[in-house]
């Protein structure tokens, strides 16, 4: 049972997301039916399986969002805004009852019954729009429009009191467990049933008869009250691979008119062939259209009032079904559920692979003691190589999704900001489908969160002060995500306001953060916005300005080793650049000795090397120590006295130095020797040593030796000199 | 079954699935570990250090993939470290999904104990000698073994 809510949970948030992703490219595009079926199939996939869960709130809900759906989805009414709001509400509704973990909702019925009353007047609102801006258009469109409006006979009971119901199933119907009778004994529930026909002209010759396969159709006739929903109920899971078609139809006497009256049918009793007598003609000619069927007597007579049916020919819906069949078992075959936790430890698996592969050849190697000579050995420790690499490339993309799911995350904030702040704004997406590790979707999830409400309450400008600039007066904001050179890049630009230089130099010197003759380049002054308790909003708003955010932001996007840049131009706009790294699971290191200890560097944050030249690095009032590289001073420290290492070599000439940066900063690390660059794999040691300050991970080596990561940040945090204190 | 006596036997059942026990020497005296806890006994050998790590993590190791720590049970215990030898121990152990060594002078035997052989320390008899790691003392026949408790075994 925990499996299945498990499972559900999933679903319903995947469809959540579905939804809402739909609803956003709905509101751009209204008459996209194939958004409108997506849109509608997430909803009922939800409601299908609230109702297979016994979550009867959420399902009844559902339900009521489902049928504004249909029907825009049968172009009776069309999408508008007021169903947006009601049904990106409704998402909100589901997450959170999802989240709160009250399946049952019952701390919900509140805001489920309004909902409710809410999705009615919706779709009664619907219904007068539609007629209203009918009747604005051209008379012609008018009639139709009525006529279409009034002909639905699901809307006029009283001139309709039957239903009508054609059931044609896939042969494989028994399959799935679906039983045609259960089928009939739940319509059975909702009306009194007249009339049940079933043809058998399909049936073949006993020889040929697969017992498992069904070859009967039925043709029901229903005196009911019901709404077209509650038919959809019956066929909820049977609709959309067979077909099934039902409407009302005014009498059904007409057809038993031709016939003897019906006896009461008592569903239970064998469904067979009533009283039809089915010609033959019908039955062999199965290439005729049912319709040619229909006008055997029973329904020859003045039969103009069932509506008319859509029913193919039977040979040729036959094949069309078994091709759609097809289809949609090739769709729901193309993906499956996965545990993360099973991806990641396959990750680590063929990482493992890599590292065995690479000290079984060391080994080989060593033991035959020549290297080129056997080629053939060499040759096929390079198939194995590649043929991992490949392994390891396919294993990492299964982790890696396309960004628009977290985009159209934000939409919705934006709208909401928008409503809030009472700016008005368009959002464009670029590169939604920019793959990006899932990690790193998860991590990056709150800080573009901060800057995309930044870029909103700060960094747009009203629609007044837009018009006062001359520029349109709905902003735009544009996400944007593509890959360069092994990173992906996050953009966030909008046209509003542009970053102030000045204001920002101001506000900083006042909050004692930089001196007032301090001379700042652009890049640095844009960084003050990234520190601890800057904040220039003039009014502290609830949506950012509380000196919170962007400092976060910038600490959680260098915990995923990436960096976060800002290009302003005042009036014109500002873009907030995030470069992260393709994976969190391996990094370019450059692996340094220090006395006995080889550590590693992400290569990331590695500038340039260097010799040192004593004269270059010079001590300060016997404290901090600098090293003047070209015309810049910049802090240095020695390796040892990071970790406290002991370390005979103290002498400045020897050794090499690192210039290291963070962002902006850049600092001089004195090491003993560069060992080489290579490709790790990060592993964790917190899982069984804790965390560790200064150790961002380990790996293994080909020898199989642990060699410990450095957290780069660390390295600036124990630099006591802070020549550079006003830059982060 | 008194009820006392009933209490006993749970606290016992609890100390251990079967009362076997991994006995090693740390300095002067034995210690035993649950052996359900033990999955291999290794030579020592150099582990890569950690420096900013807590003083008794003696290093990490690559234990079948895992990076895990090598805890120094003399250091833990306050004792004067000892100069590692051939005939230095790791044991690893597994608890509640945390996987690290333990370094020990010795590794002598496995000792299976009749619950009658173990008296069980209890929190006031642990406060009186001042002792976390010991949850119990087995009597065999020639020597008194002290039984790890698993929480603190694994403590850093």
């Amino acid at each position: 049972m925990d499996e299945l809510i498990q499972t559900f949970l999933e679903e319903t948030d995947d469809n959540l997301r579905l939804l809402e992703e739909g609803l956003f490219a709905l509101k751009d595009d209204p008459d996209d039916e194939e958004l409108i079926n997506e849109v509608f199939r997430a909803m009922h996939t939800i409601k299908g399986g609230a109702g297979l869960m016994g979550f009867d709130r959420i399902n009844r809900v559902a339900h009521h969002l489902e049928d504004i759906l249909d029907r825009v989805r049968q172009g009776k009414v069309a999408f508008n805004e007021d169903m947006f709001h009601l049904l990106i509400a409704s998402a909100d509704l589901f997450r959170s009852i999802i989240e709160s973990g009250d399946l049952d909702a019952g701390s919900f019925q509140q805001r489920c019954e309004e909902m409710i009353v809410n999705s009615e007047k919706v779709l009664n609102g619907g219904k007068k729009k539609r007629k209203a801006r009918a009747n604005a258009k051209v008379e012609e469109v008018i009639e139709t429009a009525e006529e279409s409006f009034n002909d639905n006979p699901w809307s006029n009971q009283a001139a309709f009191p039957y239903v009508h119901i054609e059931m044609k199933f896939q042969p494989t119907l028994f399959e799935n467990g679906t039983d045609p009778l259960m089928l009939i004994m739940e319509l059975e529930g909702l009306g009194q049933v007249k009339r049940i026909v079933m043809d058998q002209s399909q049936l073949p010759t006993l020889e040929e008869l697969d017992p498992e396969q069904i070859y009967v159709s039925w043709q029901i006739w229903l005196e009911s009250a019901s709404s077209e929903s509650d038919f959809d109920t019956v066929f909820l899971f049977v609709k959309d691979e067979n077909q099934i078609v039902y409407n009302r139809t005014a009498t059904y006497d007409s057809v038993e008119s031709a016939f003897a009256p019906a006896p009461k049918i008592t569903v239970g009793d064998s469904v067979v062939e009533l009283h039809v007598p089915m010609k033959q003609t019908a039955v062999t000619n199965t290439n005729s259209t049912v319709e040619l069927w229909l006008e055997d007597d029973w329904t020859s007579s003045p039969s103009q009032d069932v509506p008319k049916i859509p029913i193919k020919e039977p040979k040729d819906s036959k094949e069309n079904d078994g091709n759609s069949e097809n289809k949609k078992m090739l769709t729901s075959s193309e993906t499956i559920r996965v545990d993360t936790a099973k991806l990641e430890q396959m990750l680590n698996y063929v990482a493992e692979v890599v590292i065995s592969q690479s000290r079984v050849k060391e080994l080989v190697y060593r033991l035959t003691g020549e290297r080129r000579q056997n080629t053939e050995l060499s040759n096929a420790f390079q198939e194995v190589d590649k043929i991992i690499r490949y392994l390891q490339e396919e294993v990492m993309k299964t982790t890696m999704i396309p960004i628009a799911g977290l985009f159209s995350r934000y939409q919705r904030m934006i709208r909401d900001l928008e409503k809030e702040t009472g700016k008005r704004v368009e959002v464009y997406l670029e590169g939604k489908e920019t793959e990006v590790d899932k990690n790193v979707i998860e991590q990056m999830t709150d800080p573009l969160k901060h800057i995309i409400r930044n870029a909103i309450d700060h960094g747009m400008d009203t629609p007044e002060e837009r018009h006062a600039a001359g520029k349109d007066p709905v902003g735009k904001i544009t996400l944007r995500a593509y890959h360069q050179e092994g990173f992906i890049i996050i953009e966030i630009s909008e046209d509003g306001r542009g970053i102030n230089q000045k204001a920002v130099i101001n506000k900083a010197v006042e909050k004692g953060l930089i001196q007032p003759s301090q001379k700042l380049s652009e890049q640095e002054v844009y960084r003050l916005l990234f520190r601890p308790g800057f904040s220039t909003a003039k009014q502290i708003t609830d949506l950012s300005g509380r000196g919170v955010g962007l400092d976060v932001v910038l600490t959680n996007i260098q915990k995923m080793r990436g960096e976060v840049e800002v290009f302003s131009e005042l009036g014109k706009g500002t873009t907030f650049q995030i470069k992260l790294p393709l994976t969190l699971a391996i990094i370019d290191g450059m692996m340094i000795q220090v006395a006995e200890d080889r550590f590693i560097l992400p290569l990331t944050n590695v500038v340039e090397l260097m010799r040192p030249v004593p004269s270059m690095i010079k001590s300060i009032e016997n404290q901090g120590t600098i090293v003047q590289i070209r015309d810049e001073f910049i802090p240095y420290i020695r390796m040892s006295d990071v970790f406290g290492i002991y370390s005979k070599n103290r002498n400045k000439s020897d050794g090499i130095l690192i210039i290291l940066r963070e962002g902006v900063k850049k600092m001089a690390l004195h090491v003993d020797h560069i060992i080489g660059q290579e490709q790790v794999v990060i592993r964790s040691i917190k899982e069984n040593a804790g965390s560790i300050d200064g150790v961002a991970g380990a790996t293994i080596m080909g020898d199989g030796q642990v060699v410990t990561i450095i957290d780069v940040s660390y390295v600036f945090r124990t630099s006591k000199f802070h020549m550079n204190s006003f830059m982060m | 079954m008194h009820p006392n006596e009933d209490q006993l036997s749970t606290q016992i059942k609890n100390l251990t699935g079967n009362n076997q026990f991994v006995t090693c020497q740390i300095g002067e005296e034995m210690y035993g570990i649950d052996i359900l806890l033990v999955q291999e006994i290794i030579r020592y050998s150099k582990p890569t250090k950690i420096y900013n790590a807590n003083p008794i993590v003696e290093g990490v190791i690559n234990f079948r993939g895992k990076i895990i720590p090598l805890i120094d049970m003399r250091s833990k215990f306050n004792m004067p470290r000892a100069d590692y030898d051939a005939y230095t121990i790791v044991i690893i152990i597994e608890y509640q999904r945390k996987t690290i060594g333990v370094i020990v002078d010795r590794v002598s035997d496995i000792v299976t104990f009749k619950e009658q052989d173990i008296q069980v320390i209890d929190q006031e008899f642990a406060e009186e000698v001042r002792t976390r790691h010991i949850k119990g003392i087995g009597k065999a026949t020639s020597q008194i073994v002290f039984l790890f408790d698993s929480d603190q075994l694994i403590s850093m």
